[in-house]
């Protein structure tokens, strides 16, 4: 899947969780910088990634989620 | 590393001075004791625990006795039964505090039964004291002004809050004047209450200490090298005094024997048939008001004694 | 030894400077030196367990290792549940065998049975809870490939037994700390200025707010049945503020000598009064503690829980915070601390404002009127479950909370008109405020960019309310005779 498909992908993950757009894209983004990502959105944005890409994390795979680059290079060796 | 050293030394400095500052002008009221240890050695003293601290009045004495020529002032050395019961410990830090020059001084000796009780787990023989990690005992200094020593020693005792409040005072002469007394009778019957089971408790732990009985002779065998030494019995309430009696039964005999023995005056004030109600705040304790009435009288003793037997 | 006491004066003054003029050519002089004060240290509080203590150390050390250079997955993980087994075990036998030993009896019981039981002797072991805690995160750590273990045993052992940390916290990170004894440390004025400044304001802290606070509540919870509900708000009021400036002071008292060898422990308090809701609170407060159990409890369970939604959530917080409770004692009491906590989270779950770590009105001088309002309610739901913490039983902490909701609430607390009250308020008053203007910085006294006479003055102001009105232990000498 093409990086640009999984990022839209992802930011419709986070907008229909978090109901705000306040974001911009970027390999660098992390969870401090989104209003409302915290420890317990955070749960559901990941349940709603797994459900949009029909993937499983596991719960190693979430202690190595830094930020949005490695989100996506996470969920691209799952796909 | 250099700087941060001089800057914490500064710093230590000014707490220092500070305290010091506290220690001088208020010492008489941040501490119940501290006073006790900044005065010059003592020519003339009153010995005892809590009941001669408060109850016997050095001014009053240095006053009354000027007839007798006596070597004065007299000086108020005692603490309270917790540090200050007879025993050797006691009797070293006498020695300490007294004023080896003196010659003609004239020594108060107030004695109670709980005086001479010892812990039961303690072994007087072995040297093991009850009394032994308080003050004086800990403290190799007791005529120095500022005493930090006794400061560093004895960081619990003190209550500097009471800087504001003044509610007791411990004079230079070492007389401690308790000035929150209680004016409604039920805070008086609340306090006595609290001493009659210190009292208990007392029996429970102590057993009276042959060693310290001892330790008495010695003391006034001591003292009358320095000159003239009274035993007294201070007067407290008739119902307390039957506790003590539990306590130590042949008290009053064993001191009679002692003075006796040492040709010198036991003046007891709880003999049944002549005993008198001084004020107090406890039962016990006499306050700055019976104080002051009691050291006259125990003065009118001292004076009749001293021209009976010249 | 505990920090304010003259012992702890006499053993630091020179480990400070044998460990910065001798100790200082290298890194593992540094380390050795440190490891040999620690262990002075803790042999000092508590000799016995010393054993214990080197034991653990050994044997997580040889774990971390073992994790990390077993090639397969599986038997990765049958080492890090060795290691979970033997630190959790150790925390239960030590700290919570009685309790589920007199709780089962108490079921059996139910059950019409008539056993008796002698609850056994178990002496607890001095900063177990916090140990343990830190290698059970160092070896999660390790597997997780979070952090490499460490090679070096010496620079472990100063890991897990550094004395400022190592009798009631913070609960120190792998990845933050080692790293930290891995290199040499230099000394640096402005550091070890900065710690001493943490060190006085946690003394203030400890001695002055703490100890008076103590003196007003420890009458009110001890005679309980006796005060009208007003006294027991003011009680809990008291005892909220006792406990809080008892424990950030503890906390900033240990960060600050840590400081002065050149170590940075985490912040283990950032003035979690000034929160607005519940979530920023536990942002706040004990936070080496909140973080440890959000990194290793919440986060596996709530990923678990994941296909649960909101329900999955709700009961990975209260879980979370039962456990949180839990974990400062064997007792019923906790259970409930922890339990109020977790529900108290869950409009926050609903309404979705999990978000709101805001330092309140930033940048500005004065919260605005709905903020006061808020941060006085938080405190005030805060204040009762705080007295779950303080009394020895479940059952009196009900009465106790019945007691404050009688009609008596709206009497004058007996105890208000006093000399000492109005000292403690006026005392708290105070306390808050240095930490109302210091919210914004690294700690409740960060003061180094004041001028020299504003510090100056700081300073010796505070030592002399901490020699004015410092805990003084007998204050009613006189009645011992």
């Amino acid at each position: 899947m093409e990086v640009d498909v999984i990022k839209s992908k992802i930011s419709d993950a986070l907008v229909s969780i978090l109901e705000h757009d306040n974001f911009e894209l970027h390999d660098e983004l992390t969870a401090k910088d989104v209003d409302g990502w915290d420890s317990l959105s955070h749960m559901m944005i990941i349940t709603k990634i797994e459900e949009e890409f029909s993937i499983r994390f596991k719960l190693r795979d979430l202690n190595k989620l830094k930020n949005l680059g490695s989100l996506v290079s996470v969920i691209q060796n799952k796909i | 590393m250099k700087r941060l050293l001089l800057k914490l030394c500064l710093f230590f400095i000014c707490c220092l001075a500070i305290t010091t500052f506290v220690l001088v002008e208020y010492g008489g009221n941040v501490d119940y004791f501290y006073q006790k240890f900044t005065t010059p050695k003592a020519v003339s003293m009153v010995i005892g625990d809590s009941r001669s601290m408060q109850g016997i009045q050095p001014r009053v004495i240095n006053e009354r006795l000027k007839e007798l020529k006596y070597e004065l002032p007299i000086f108020n050395y005692s603490l309270t039964i917790a540090e200050t019961p007879i025993g050797p410990l006691y009797n070293k830090s006498i020695g300490k505090k007294l004023d080896e020059t003196s010659e003609n001084g004239v020594f108060i000796i107030s004695v109670t039964p709980w005086m001479f009780g010892s812990d039961k787990n303690n072994d007087n023989n072995k040297g093991e004291f009850r009394e032994a990690d308080r003050p004086p005992h800990n403290m190799r200094f007791v005529n120095m002004n500022p005493n930090y020593e006794y400061l560093f020693k004895n960081l619990t005792y003190f209550h500097f809050k009471a800087l504001f409040r003044k509610t007791s005072t411990m004079h230079k002469d070492g007389w401690l004047e308790e000035n929150n007394l209680p004016t409604n009778p039920k805070v008086f019957d609340e306090w006595k209450k609290r001493q009659g089971r210190l009292f208990d408790k007392m029996i429970r732990n102590y057993e009276v200490s042959s060693l310290r009985l001892n330790s008495l002779d010695v003391l006034i065998k001591k003292l009358k090298k320095h000159g003239n030494v009274y035993m007294v019995r201070m007067p407290i309430d008739l119902d307390f005094v039957a506790v003590e009696n539990s306590f130590y039964k042949n008290f009053d005999k064993d001191m009679s024997t002692v003075a006796t023995s040492n040709q010198i005056e036991y003046f007891n004030f709880n003999v049944s048939s002549t005993h008198t109600n001084f004020k107090t705040y406890d039962g016990h304790h006499l306050d700055k008001h019976g104080g002051l009435e009691f050291t006259n009288i125990l003065c009118d003793s001292i004076i009749r004694s001293a021209n009976t037997v010249k | 030894m505990v920090f304010n006491s003259l012992d702890f004066v006499v053993f630091i003054i020179p480990v400070f400077l044998l460990y910065w003029l001798v100790f200082n050519r290298s890194k593992v002089y540094q380390n050795i030196f440190l490891l040999g004060a620690s262990l002075f240290f803790y042999t000092w509080a508590d000799w016995r367990f010393l054993a214990l203590l080197i034991g653990s150390t050994l044997i997580n050390y040889y774990l971390g290792l073992k994790i990390f250079r077993t090639p397969e997955d599986r038997k990765k993980s049958i080492f890090l549940y060795i290691g979970l087994v033997f630190n959790v075990g150790l925390l239960l036998y030590f700290k919570y065998f009685n309790f589920f030993y007199e709780g089962f009896y108490e079921i059996l019981n139910a059950f019409g049975s008539e056993s008796t039981y002698n609850s056994l002797v178990i002496l607890l072991p001095l900063g177990i809870s916090f140990f343990t805690f830190q290698t059970l995160g160092y070896l999660i750590d390790v597997y997780n490939e979070e952090i490499e273990p460490s090679e070096n045993l010496l620079e472990f052992s100063v890991f897990v037994t550094f004395f400022p940390k190592i009798l009631s916290g913070p609960i120190e990170r792998a990845s933050s700390l080692i790293p930290q004894i891995q290199e040499k440390r230099v000394i640096s004025y402005e550091v070890s200025v900065d710690g001493l400044r943490q060190i006085l304001w946690g003394l203030f802290a400890k001695i002055v707010v703490a100890e008076n606070c103590a003196l007003i509540a420890n009458p009110i919870f001890n005679n309980y049945e006796n005060e009208s509900g007003s006294t027991l708000l003011l009680g809990t009021f008291f005892y909220a503020i006792q406990l809080y400036a008892d424990f950030s002071g503890y906390s900033n008292m240990a960060i600050g000598v840590s400081k002065l060898f050149g170590i940075q422990l985490m912040r283990n308090f950032s003035t979690p009064f000034f929160s607005t809701n519940i979530s920023d609170f536990w942002r706040k407060w004990h936070m080496s503690l909140t973080t440890w159990m959000m990194d290793y409890v919440f986060t596996p369970l709530s990923f678990t829980l994941r296909r649960h939604q909101k329900k999955g959530l709700i009961i990975s917080i209260i879980t979370t915070f039962v456990l949180v409770g839990f974990w400062h004692g064997a007792n019923w009491t906790f259970v409930v601390y922890g339990l109020l906590h977790g529900i108290y989270f869950v409009p926050l779950v609903f309404s979705g404002k999990m978000n709101t770590s805001e330092i309140v009105a930033k940048g500005k001088m004065l919260p605005s009127v709905k903020e006061i309002i808020k941060m006085i309610l938080l405190f005030v739901l805060i204040m009762l479950t705080d007295v779950f913490f303080r009394v020895e039983s479940v059952s009196v902490g009900f009465e106790y909370l019945q007691g404050i909701f009688s009609l008596s609430i709206i009497d004058l607390p007996s105890v208000l008109f006093t000399s000492t009250t109005l000292i403690t308020i006026a005392l708290v008053g105070f306390f808050m405020l240095i930490e109302w203007i210091n919210r914004e910085k690294k700690h409740d006294f960060e003061i180094g960019n004041y001028n020299i006479y504003l510090r100056w003055i700081s300073y010796i102001s505070i030592f002399v309310l901490i020699l004015i009105f410092g805990k003084s232990a007998e204050t009613f000498i006189y009645f011992q005779f």
